[in-house]
């Protein structure tokens, strides 16, 4: 699968940078967006990667609720990408798609529901809400910003955002719509940080994603939306040149342990592009940096590539954003191209990895445009 | 264009159709009512048509896994846990509270590595996942897919666990146990001539929390419209092969 279909705009909120200008420089400078000082201080004592919610202006009495802070920083995302890309304007508004990943969507409703069944003893089924869907931020949003084309969104875990930018591509590539906006999102509330406490994935520390020292995650938040179009062949936005999924079928939380599944992946996705391992030039790994996760993905990746020189784990300094990690890194591995334009590394071609609880793994490997 | 047809359509109830060999399933009594229901769905449709799903398997089929709400018990659960500060929650319920569990179990239990999508999309979710699965079907993207989807309506107490699965096996080619062919799907948000025309209507905002599932009887409906509660009408058209 070749296609001209590229990456034309992004914007984003995240605690790495809320700009593309922002995740730039700090990318640059080796920021880290994470700290032991957040809103969830009492509750959890590792790190957390927290968005500058006061610079999207939304105030601090204004983000205990999770849903409502995640619609506003979605609407607040979306402005921006707007502003940046004219996406609505430039197409009819059933020629464009949305297409979200996501998992924490929807939990103020179950904390509400969870409420209603104590004090009034109804059926559950009688308490059920439009809001307590995943699918409730995609519907909203496509409703305030008069998108009319296909509205999907995806909840497979930290591959949430991978798979909904791939079916985004296809979406485009088939010719279904003109233009699809990506978005992947995932705010932090006490479901996400209670969960992967409960099984003791959190680092005490900052992460450090394949290295000897690592000792688990440190969660963050994110929202990113990016513009998937046609482009002339010349034009140098990134391109997707091939993807591969599959689900491992080996453990609910864990991979498999000498790491076959993300092995499979990546080289079907290699197999799709009609490249050479040699041929990729830089590689934005899962790297969660739990134990599991990263001797798996780098047994993967040293027995297709030969060794790890290639890696380069961010989440080191963005924190795990699980449904929306994918969609951060895809635009991280996008601006990384960019460098091998000026001979930062050898080629032009870059693997992102997505592998999310369930087995769900998705590898994307990203073209720079204009080749 | 490739033209899209329907190889199975099954559909299972937890309590009813509690097939003998799932208690025996490793992993069974950990299972949420709405995994069970998965997989219950799945057995009885293997059972009926083994080669199927090796085919399926062999094709690297995509799985579309969708409900409106998901694993609401699971995700009730933990939520419950931390309103009453019942700390740490249970690691079962949150690994289990994820949509794609269903997924992960079902390919465990078929020793398949098919790509599997869990999709939420609210009422629509069923309708949404078959005029993606076909869409891409009729592009040639993928030449089959699986679509399941699954309600649960269990109370928070285990004993009580109730759900219902649907599945449908939708393939680019006509075989013997091809029994419909999709003739089109589309949507749109302007209510239009088509949409008033005879055939099954359903509408979210007289639902009434009711679910509309694809399949009567393991038949599509010929003709269906669905309407969300902000306009949106998905429609589908389906031929019987005779």
């Amino acid at each position: 699968m070749q296609s001209n279909i590229a990456i034309t705009a992004a914007a984003l909120a995240s605690s790495f940078g809320c700009s593309v200008e922002e995740l730039r420089a700090n990318l640059a400078s080796g920021h880290r967006g994470l700290s032991f000082t957040h809103r969830f201080s009492d509750k959890i004592a590792s790190p957390l990667g927290e968005i500058p919610w006061e610079t999207l202006g939304i105030p601090i009495y204004d983000r205990s609720d999770s849903d409502s802070l995640l619609i506003k920083g979605c609407q607040r995302v979306f402005n921006q990408l707007n502003d940046t890309s004219n996406i609505l304007n430039r197409f009819s508004p059933s020629r464009i798609g949305l297409f979200i990943g996501t998992t924490t969507c929807g939990i103020s409703g179950f904390f509400d529901v969870a409420r209603q069944l104590k004090s009034t003893g109804l059926a559950l089924s009688s308490l059920l809400k439009a809001d307590m869907q995943q699918a409730w931020v995609g519907r909203t949003l496509a409703d305030q910003f008069s998108i009319r084309g296909p509205v999907y969104t995806f909840s497979s875990s930290c591959a949430a955002s991978a798979q909904a930018f791939v079916m985004a591509h296809d979406a485009v590539h088939i010719g279904w719509i003109d233009a699809a906006i990506v978005l992947g999102v995932d705010i932090l509330n006490p479901v996400t940080l209670h969960g992967f406490d409960s099984l003791q994935l959190l680092d005490s520390n900052f992460c450090e994603p394949f290295t000897p020292d690592r000792g688990g995650i440190n969660l963050s938040e994110a929202i990113v939306a990016m513009v998937l179009e046609r482009e002339s062949d010349s034009a140098a936005g990134t391109r997707v040149r091939s993807y591969a999924a599959l689900t491992e079928g080996h453990h609910m939380t864990q991979p498999a342990p000498d790491g076959a599944g993300m092995k499979l992946c990546m080289e079907k996705a290699l197999r799709n592009a009609a490249l050479e391992p040699h041929e990729i030039g830089t590689i934005n790994p899962h790297g969660t940096g739990t134990l599991a996760n990263d001797e798996g993905e780098s047994l993967a990746i040293t027995q297709i590539f030969g060794d790890i020189a290639l890696v380069h784990p961010t989440k080191r300094f963005t924190g795990h954003t699980l449904g929306a990690s994918g969609a951060l890194e895809l635009l991280i591995s996008s601006l990384e191209l960019e460098k091998s334009e000026s001979g930062s590394f050898k080629n032009s071609y870059a693997l992102k990895n997505s592998f999310g609880f369930g087995g769900s793994n998705i590898s994307i490997i990203l073209q720079r445009g204009g080749l | 264009m490739n033209n899209v047809f329907l190889q199975a359509g099954v559909s299972a109830e937890l309590k009813l159709d509690d097939h003998p060999t799932l208690r025996l399933m490793p992993m069974w009594r950990r299972m949420t009512a709405l995994q069970k229901s998965v997989m219950s769905v799945l057995v009885k449709a293997v059972t009926l048509d083994p080669a199927l799903f090796e085919h399926l398997k062999h094709l690297d089929a995509p799985i579309y896994f969708t409900s409106a709400y998901g694993e609401v018990s699971a995700m009730l659960r933990v939520t419950q846990d931390i309103e009453a500060n019942s700390l740490p929650i249970s690691p079962k319920d949150f690994q289990h509270s994820v949509l794609n569990a269903a997924i992960a179990y079902l390919c465990m239990h078929q020793q398949s590595q098919q790509p599997g999508f869990a999709l939420s999309g609210g009422y629509e979710s069923q309708d949404l996942a078959l005029h993606l699965a076909a869409r891409r079907i009729a592009a040639g993207l993928d030449s089959a897919a699986l679509i399941i989807h699954a309600h649960e309506w269990s109370d928070v107490d285990p004993k009580n666990e109730n759900a219902r699965a649907e599945l449908l096996v939708l393939s680019a080619v006509k075989e013997e146990r091809s029994r419909f062919s999709l003739q089109t799907v589309d949507q749109s948000y302007d209510r239009t001539e088509s949409s008033d025309a005879e055939g099954s209507r359903y509408d979210e905002d007289q639902a009434e929390g009711s679910i509309a599932w694809l399949l009567k009887d393991g038949r599509p409906e010929l003709k269906r419209c669905l309407r969300n509660s902000f306009g949106l009408e998905l429609r589908s058209v389906w031929q019987e092969i005779t």
